[in-house]
């Protein structure tokens, strides 16, 4: 017997842009909450817009963005002009019959819109409002600005990002975001559990900065405990030897061994055989960390000749710690993945048609998820809400579109036209613009 | 007036090293009662792992275990011994949640899987966080934090681009599971209360830090374009920038155009029509760079993180721990916690990931010394 959705019957308003909101967002609808999204025609979320599906900016193109699709599946979407009065009333009119508000606006949108926390509260007094902010809703900063790229700076994890022998390195874009999402999503599901058994509503003050810290415990209490900030060093580590990666067959190929104790080492020299299984020179962890040069060099010799997915199977069996660097294709078709069903395609309406999209990523293993239903297209839903739930007649939702406090069409279309392809290829920004990347992914 | 979220949620944890206990600390922090399970020789192999005072190793002192543990209790169990399974079986009959970040196959192997378990206490949340999930082909490989950052694709597009790709600093995807872990028990937990039963959550670390890819992964499924670590051309305005003191990373976000950037950035050279594209800026980029760079200098990264601030851009200063232990925001909003344990004293430590009005996190316990609470834990179970 499967249970209920544990979501069921919560309704969440959701005036999120880009990711670290909306993506906090997604496993909650995914498990049956009704997310109502919020945008405006004057400011519609603005990732809508972006990848298009194979560069071409088609028909609708804020419908049809990758990134907007998979941070916003299950969800309704309205849109709602917060700037006027009319637009203000509905809200606070969902609020009244809602369960969560959540937005990423800096703390002073809301206030000025004079729907923050104090406000929506007197509306409905057991409400729960989550404020996603760069750097929290009080303090010297409340009011500066911060992006994922931002705060990885500002936590630290930049400073310890990157090679030994040279400057702090930023690690992918978003990071950051998604750091936030979880931590949001954590945080909503606490005080709806506080709610369901008090029936008390409350407010979350997330800033990024903050969560971006707590994941980096242990390098502030070594600071903490020695007083010397600690700093980069790059893929290697303080215990153990080898841990690094290694050069292997193709263009840019590299795979990650890491053996960390003396029976893995075993296990090791066992798996590569030859001359290896011999050598006893780096039988001890101090051998091995105190010639980490030599071993390295030893081990690339190895490694260089063979191809990185051929390396890390050959390892994995013989029990070492071992994994091939991957690109996002590589991801994308993987064997692993497609076993547990991560990736699960939807089809969308043309021109995007079927792409895959990333499951939850805690899995509730006693509830069955139904399939997802795609990301809303802009105002999707604005009749089903104003009118169903909110009980406006024909003639008034009328009035509402005449008077631009709702909308079908985003003002600003919020799209650029992707840059050229193969542009990009040819200064270095891509690896590889796959042309048969349909069929590798079966779409 | 203040309360826990999860006061009276009893958890019984079996986890070690970063991931899972982190799930744990968030559920402790936030009132759950959690009784770490520890083996008698030894206990969780993050007591082994730095930063140590001084960086002499010893089991009650390392940094990490004390950070990830606060506010459990805990007690030692040999889960090999049938004595030690009893008494672990004993605990999980009245407990709320289960949680364990062992390889899927070890739980199973100690006759200690979920349908044992279930059998046991029908209403037990078992929360599962493992490198790889619980099935799948590589559900029994092995892994370490540089493993899962190279199979999870953020590491092939960090770094320089003609070195070799290179992880984030520390321990980024296990704190990613640790999270997701924890929203998947509370999940299931509101699950059971609003008339479900319990069940198995399932976090595979590898597809938490996998989420971190996007866009760079929709660049692929959506177009075939397939990213990588990037050339420095147009780095001015990417990556962190040497200033007279610190690097800042000078990001022009969204907000402001291209003749405010220049104006805030104090170089009216880049005002010059032929850099008024980001075209025209990716074919000048060199010229967009020395000059940038030139510019950074001058000041100091705090000086240009508030004046660029003002003009309302979302520069940051590149932080050391030792810029954030004296960060006046963090301060003034009272982010660190500080309290004495027993073999450390007094040490201050981050605190909530965020702030809730009715039920902030609590600091009741440092992190529990090896079998700490052996007595009073099993004393309650035989009452």
């Amino acid at each position: 017997m499967t249970a209920p959705l544990p979501l069921s019957g919560v309704r969440i308003i959701e005036p999120g842009q880009v990711w670290a909101l909306p993506y906090a967002i997604s496993p909650l609808a995914a498990y049956g909450a009704e997310v109502i999204k919020v945008e405006s025609a004057v400011r519609p979320d603005s990732s809508r817009g972006s990848p298009q599906p194979d560069s071409q900016v088609g028909d609708q193109p804020w419908n049809n963005g990758g990134m907007y699709h998979e941070a916003n599946r299950n969800k309704l979407g309205i849109s709602l002009d917060l700037n006027t009065d009319r637009g203000k009333e509905l809200f606070k009119e969902l609020v009244s019959v809602s369960d969560v508000v959540a937005q990423n606006f800096p703390p002073r949108v809301m206030r000025n819109f004079g729907l923050d926390y104090p406000e929506l509260r007197k509306i409905k007094p057991d409400i729960i409002v989550l404020d996603s902010t760069a750097y929290g809703s009080s303090g010297p900063w409340e009011n500066y600005i911060g992006y994922g790229s931002s705060l990885q700076a500002v936590t630290g994890l930049t400073y310890l990002t990157g090679y030994e022998d040279s400057g702090p390195v930023q690690g992918g874009i978003l990071f950051n975001d998604t750091l936030g999402a979880l931590n949001a999503t954590y945080a909503i599901l606490l005080a709806l559990a506080h709610r369901e058994r008090t029936g008390q509503g409350q407010w979350i003050d997330l800033s990024q900065y903050e969560a971006g810290v707590a994941h980096l415990g242990e390098a502030f209490m070594e600071y903490e405990m020695n007083g010397v900030a600690p700093t980069r060093r790059g893929n290697s580590h303080p215990d153990y030897a080898p841990y690094g990666l290694y050069p292997c067959a193709g263009d840019d190929g590299w795979v990650s061994i890491t053996v960390t104790s003396d029976a893995e080492w075993a296990n090791f020299v066992r798996a590569v055989g030859g001359a290896w299984a011999s050598n006893r020179d780096w039988e001890t962890a101090e051998s091995r960390l105190s010639q980490r040069k030599s071993l390295d060099e030893a081990i690339a010799r190895w490694t260089s000749d063979k191809d990185k997915h051929e390396v890390m199977h050959l390892l994995q069996s013989g029990g070492v710690a071992c994994g091939a660097v991957y690109n996002t294709r590589d991801i994308a078709t993987d064997a692993h993945h497609a076993d547990r069903g991560f990736f699960e395609i939807s089809q969308h309406p043309e021109p995007v048609g079927s792409r895959p999209h990333s499951a939850p990523l805690f899995g509730l293993t006693g509830v069955d998820r139904p399939p997802d239903r795609l990301a809303p297209r802009f105002g999707e839903a604005n009749r089903k809400v104003f009118q169903e739930l909110l009980g406006r007649t024909d003639q008034e939702y009328d009035e509402l579109m005449d008077q631009q406090v709702i909308s079908d069409v985003p003002a600003n279309l919020g799209v650029t036209p992707p840059p050229d392809p193969e542009g990009l290829l040819r200064m270095g920004f891509l690896a590889e613009r796959d042309l048969e990347y349909k069929s590798r992914l079966g779409i | 007036m203040n309360d826990t979220a999860l006061k009276d949620v009893k958890v019984i944890d079996l986890t070690q090293h970063i991931a899972g206990p982190y799930c744990t600390k968030l559920l402790a922090d936030y009132g759950a009662d959690v009784i770490k399970v520890e083996r008698p020789d030894g206990g969780d192999p993050a007591r082994r792992m730095g930063p140590f005072p001084g960086h002499e190793s010893h089991p009650e002192k390392s940094g990490i275990f004390l950070y990830l543990n606060t506010n459990k209790r805990g007690i030692t169990l040999d889960l090999k011994s049938d004595a030690g399974r009893a008494s672990l079986l004993e605990l999980v009959r009245d407990a709320d949640v289960l949680a364990e970040s062992y390889s899927p196959r070890v739980m199973a192997s100690l006759g200690l899987d979920y349908q044992t378990l279930s059998q046991v206490n029908p209403r037990l949340v078992m929360t599962s966080v493992s490198s790889f999930g619980r099935n799948g082909r590589y559900r029994d490989y092995r892994a370490s934090e540089l493993v899962l950052y190279a199979l999870c694709g953020m590491a092939y597009i960090t770094g320089e681009y003609h070195r070799e790709p290179v992880k984030h600093g520390y321990n980024q995807a296990q704190y990613l599971g640790g999270v997701a872990a924890a929203s998947g028990t509370v999940a299931a937990l509101l699950g059971l209360w609003r008339g479900g039963h319990g069940q198995q959550v399932d976090v595979s670390i590898l597809e938490c830090a996998i989420s971190t890819l996007f866009t760079t992964f929709s660049d692929y499924t959506y177009a075939g374009l397939v990213s990588r670590r990037q050339p420095s051309q147009g780095s001015s305005l990417r990556y962190p920038a040497p200033t007279k003191e610190g690097y800042i990373l000078p990001t022009p976000g969204v907000m402001g155009d291209w003749a405010t950037y220049a104006a805030m950035a104090e170089v009216p050279e880049l005002q010059d029509p032929k850099f008024a594209t980001p075209a025209d800026r990716q074919l000048h980029s060199d010229e967009v760079d020395n000059l940038l760079k030139a510019k950074w200098l001058e000041k100091t990264a705090e000086e240009w993180f508030h004046h660029a601030q003002e003009w309302r851009f979302p520069f940051s200063p590149v932080n050391t721990m030792e810029d954030i232990s004296g960060s006046l925001q963090l301060e003034n909003r009272g982010y660190f916690i500080e309290f004495p344990h027993p073999a450390v004293d007094t040490l201050r430590y981050p605190g909530a990931p965020f702030r809730m009005s009715e039920t902030p996190r609590r600091q009741a316990m440092p992190a529990p010394t090896l079998g700490q609470h052996n007595e009073e834990v099993f004393q309650g179970a035989t009452l």
